[in-house]
């Protein structure tokens, strides 16, 4: 006969039958072996008939009816060895919850085995099949145990490998807050216009985006990001260079630097946020020229005090304090993980006053 | 040809250079004015009434959107914009045109053309952009969509699948073809969850028009549309599809 009945069955019924979930291949491994294990006890067990050519059935049926309680048994210890795991029991524990499961579980094969026994046998009888039901419960959970810590180790190893990918994702998306994309695309698309009008003006702008590009990305992978006052300077110089291509004269910039100051050592990205937060809101929604001020002061205590500060709209403390933008919470946060305690960020601003954000770290 | 004439407002002064070169070098548009705020565009475009007009979004003192809401007449609108995600997707699911920056000459003539031949969007049309724009991703009933320069508004209930090509997405509806500019999982997540069934990476089905679903040797599921064509999901999906299944 040819069987032709499967594929019209799952293409009939494609919705109703899911496959059965509880044979894994383990257990039907463990069935499997069993079941092998069944077949070699009934062929040692009459040895010499089979030699000659015979081969008494009954055999099987004595082999299947002795061994499969123990193997039935056995597989309880599938779901022990998962709540030793899940609890993560100490050794000792460990040791005497399957010792007194092995004697349990040994001491009920064995009365199965006995029962199935016809003759009377001697106390000394026993002694040999109660220590193999003790050693195959032995070598069952170890198998048992062995899987249990492999599939762990393959779902920490995935586990592992989404997190790395988190990280990547969350790089991106930091890089992407710092240089956001309205900014990246407008400074594309006046310097696509610069080519033509003013080729040598726009090869400077390509040069500072690249400054600027690497900075970011370079202080983003290096982990311990600490640049000196004056990495950073440049940095916002090049970004200022960029903002006005975009605003024009809108955007005029005053500098107020200690030439001191230069090598003081901080957190990559700390200075160009607040400009960038101040060109946002001061100077991107008005059409009117305003003036932006950036200051650095190397103070007596050595102590480190960097101010922007623009003429725009400002606002009302509590309308700052309300605020949802990231910008400024965000430098702060970050202050203060690094330098606890010592480092302030000041907001200074009235409406209708400008707005002027101090730092001072060490 | 006659002429059209043409207005242009956006504030940075190096993008109001390739709008001027791009109108001045367009032989359907004819340039009357320009504006680099909103408050003046909006002032400027009532008092010249041009009938095109290209507008970037992001402007001092007023945004674009904001200046055609309140215009008292309904010109061709062009966005320009560098990267507003929520008012792109809003465009082009109402066949609004725009252009996003850097743009080149071509793109640009693809736009001026497209509006040439398509007559202005209905104001519902800009209505829609606007909510949309506005207040972020909402459930989405319709769908302006263009087909050789014109325009039709299709209902998300016709929508029978659609398949992402790279940046596009092609929908399937009313045994045509359409063509959005926009990606597929924007649109996913503006559709009906229960009813549009993301089957794998790159397609979208609507159930409604689903003919049957069989399972594949790997008891993944291939699902075959009433229009003939079948789409396999994968096995998130399949799993998804079976457990909604009773």
């Amino acid at each position: 006969m040819t069987w032709r009945g499967h594929g019209v069955l799952s293409d009939t019924f494609p919705m109703t039958t899911p496959k059965p979930s509880f044979l894994t291949p383990m257990w039907r491994i463990y069935i499997g072996a069993w079941l092998v294990y069944v077949v070699l006890i009934a062929v040692v067990l009459q040895t010499e008939s089979v030699i000659a050519g015979k081969f008494d059935p009954m055999m099987l049926v004595y082999a299947f009816v002795s061994i499969t309680p123990t193997a039935a048994l056995l597989a309880l210890a599938w779901p022990l060895t998962g709540w030793i795991e899940r609890r993560r029991l100490a050794l000792p524990q460990r040791a005497a919850i399957h010792l007194g499961a092995a004697l349990g579980s040994a001491i009920c094969a064995h009365l199965v085995f006995t029962a199935l026994q016809t003759a009377p046998r001697p106390f000394a009888w026993h002694v040999w099949p109660f220590m193999y039901n003790l050693m195959i419960y032995a070598l069952v959970t170890g198998i048992f145990h062995v899987v249990r810590v492999t599939a762990a180790g393959q779902r920490q190893a995935l586990a592992a490998q989404q997190a790395r990918t988190l990280l990547v994702a969350a790089e991106l998306g930091a890089l992407r807050s710092k240089l956001n994309p309205h900014f990246l695309f407008n400074t594309l698309h006046s310097i696509i216009a610069l080519t033509q009008r003013n080729p040598a003006a726009a090869e400077t702008a390509l040069f500072q985006f690249s400054d600027m590009l690497r900075y970011v990305l370079d202080t983003e992978r290096a982990g311990v990001d600490r640049v000196t006052l004056d990495a950073e300077l440049d940095f916002v110089r090049d970004y200022l260079e960029l903002e006005s291509l975009r605003l024009g004269e809108r955007l005029r910039v005053e500098w107020d630097l200690d030439p001191d100051a230069g090598d003081h050592l901080l957190p990559a990205l700390t200075l160009q946020p607040l400009v960038e937060n101040s060109i946002k809101h001061a100077f991107n929604p008005h059409s009117r020229p305003g003036l932006l001020r950036i200051a650095s002061r190397r103070m007596e205590s050595g102590m480190l005090r960097l101010s922007v500060g623009d003429d725009g709209p400002g606002a009302a403390p509590e309308a700052i304090a309300a605020s949802t933008g990231l910008g400024l919470r965000t430098i702060g946060r970050r202050l203060e993980l690094d330098y606890p305690e010592r480092a302030r960020l000041a907001v200074d601003s009235q409406p209708g006053a400008g707005f002027t954000v101090t730092i001072t770290l060490p | 040809m006659t002429m059209k004439t043409a207005f242009f407002a956006e504030d940075e002064p190096l993008a109001r250079d390739v709008l001027r070169d791009a109108i001045y070098g367009h032989p359907a548009l004819r340039l009357v004015g320009e504006a680099a705020d909103g408050a003046t565009a909006l002032e400027r475009i009532e008092q010249l009434r041009p009938e095109v007009v290209f507008m970037d979004i992001q402007m001092p003192e007023m945004t674009g959107l904001e200046v055609l809401r309140r215009l008292d007449y309904l010109p061709h609108i062009v966005f320009t914009t560098a990267y507003d995600q929520y008012a792109v997707t809003a465009f082009e699911l109402n066949a609004v045109d725009y252009l996003l920056k850097p743009f080149t000459r071509a793109r640009f003539a693809e736009a001026v053309s497209r509006l040439l031949e398509g007559g202005a969007p209905p104001r519902a049309a800009l209505d829609g952009a606007l909510t949309q724009a506005q207040g972020g991703p909402a459930r989405l009933e319709r769908i302006l969509v263009r087909d050789r320069g014109r325009i039709f508004p299709l209902s998300a209930g016709e929508i029978e699948y659609m398949k992402a090509d790279s940046k596009y997405t092609v929908i399937v509806a009313r045994g045509q073809h359409f063509l959005v500019r926009i990606g597929i999982s924007e649109l996913e997540a503006q559709l009906d969850p229960k009813r549009f069934i993301r089957v794998h990476r790159s397609a979208l089905v609507n159930l409604d028009f689903v003919e049957s679903m069989r399972a594949d040797d790997q008891s993944q599921l291939q699902i075959c549309m009433r229009d003939g064509s079948c789409i396999g999901a994968n096995r998130e999906a399949s799993k998804l599809l079976r457990e909604m299944a009773i």
